[in-house]
């Protein structure tokens, strides 16, 4: 399913606007972004949880015998919730 | 930070940003992800403009994997965005490293409580010093250049006055009491404070020579300016301890005479007052027996 189908669905399904539709998936996405920089967890009942977790610098060694430092960085993790694993099993 | 963020406080975020209200948020967001849900039953990954794409793997534990789009993952990543990979030297080794880091914590550990910002510019620290070689001269630079110089610390003098004991203070303030003393004796017609003059052998502090007046060609002002400062400190402790002696001598008087005048008037009472009954009758009688004749 790409993203207009998406959208295309959602406003069928709330009779608002593909416009709106957008802005508010842009919200939602804004919005989860901006917990996932505080290292906030987001749980979405039913469907999983956006953990974030924020990796240490470390040094990292190329086939080359270079060596280099990798700068500490966040990144964002999802984990289904059960109802969902049991729906698609 | 580091928070659980339940269903209701992220539609409230949602709502904030898009105009809506909460419930209407919150409703959007179980269809947004229940739409989703649907369309990963269905066997296709799923793709949200702006966040990323859901895919199913063959992993029964973990069936779907969240892959998020570059933008979105830089968003997340904002506050480590400005540092990038630093290729090392290949003369630094892995104690040099060691050793920087070592400072690098000392250094936050004293100069601010732990947040991102400082957490950010303290990890910019190893990149600019691990790209350059490490000659020995600079490690100890970034710890004398940011550790806080403490404002209680005395004044930088080779023999700068210690701290000193309540004790102590007034042990001083008593032989300068005297050394005093010895100089209105000496110089004007003021009465002495003390009797004997104290030994000038034992002079830890160098601010001592500027108060007695003898060594005033190496004086500063700042050293004139705080011994006056002493001065008018151990005069006031001085005359406060007079005070207290004088007014602790008088209340022990005023007891002492009160129980002596107590005692005086118990034995007049005793004495004087409260005669026997049969003294005086006894006395009479004596008499009469005496004067009258047996014809």
């Amino acid at each position: 399913m790409d993203s207009k189908t998406l959208i295309s669905r959602l406003s069928m399904e709330s009779g608002k606007s593909a416009e709106e539709i957008a802005s508010a998936i842009a919200a939602v996405t804004a919005t989860l972004g901006a917990h996932g920089a505080t290292l906030d967890a987001v749980a979405i009942p039913g469907f999983g949880t956006f953990t974030s977790t924020k990796a240490d610098e470390r040094i990292i060694t190329t086939p080359d015998g270079k060596r280099t430092l990798l700068p500490p960085a966040i990144t964002v993790d999802f984990k289904s919730s059960v109802l969902l694993r049991k729906s698609l099993s | 930070m580091n928070e659980k963020i339940p269903l209701k406080r992220f539609a409230a975020g949602v709502a904030s940003r898009s105009g809506m209200d909460a419930a209407e948020a919150e409703e959007f967001i179980k269809s947004l992800f229940a739409t989703i849900a649907n369309g990963l039953r269905t066997g296709e990954p799923v793709s949200v403009p702006g966040l990323g794409e859901f895919r199913l793997t063959h992993n029964p534990e973990d069936p779907v994997t969240f892959v998020p789009e570059a933008a979105w993952a830089d968003e997340v990543n904002a506050p480590f965005a400005m540092f990038e990979p630093v290729e090392l030297a290949e003369g630094i080794t892995d104690t040099q490293l060691a050793e920087a880091e070592k400072t690098e914590t000392e250094t936050v550990t004293a100069a601010s409580p732990s947040e991102e910002v400082p957490e950010q510019e303290t990890d910019a620290e190893p990149a600019t010093v691990v790209s350059q070689p490490l000659p020995q001269n600079q490690e100890p630079a970034p710890v004398q250049n940011q550790e806080p110089t403490p404002a209680h610390e005395p004044v930088s003098t080779p023999a700068a006055t210690p701290y000193r004991w309540p004790e102590e203070e007034e042990e001083e303030a008593e032989r300068l009491e005297a050394e005093l003393a010895a100089k209105a004796n000496e110089t004007s017609t003021q009465p002495a404070l003390t009797t004997t003059p104290p030994p000038f052998s034992s002079q830890p502090a160098p601010t001592t020579p500027t108060v007695t007046g003898a060594n005033d060609s190496t004086t500063e002002p700042e050293e004139a300016s705080s011994t006056a400062q002493e001065d008018d400190y151990y005069r006031s402790v001085r005359d406060s301890k007079s005070n207290n002696g004088f007014t602790r001598g008088f209340i022990i008087g005023l007891i002492v005479g009160l129980a002596i005048g107590a005692l005086a008037l118990c034995a007049y009472v005793l004495y004087y007052v409260n005669t026997p009954a049969g003294q005086l009758p006894l006395e009479v009688e004596l008499d009469a027996t005496e004067v009258v004749p047996a014809n």
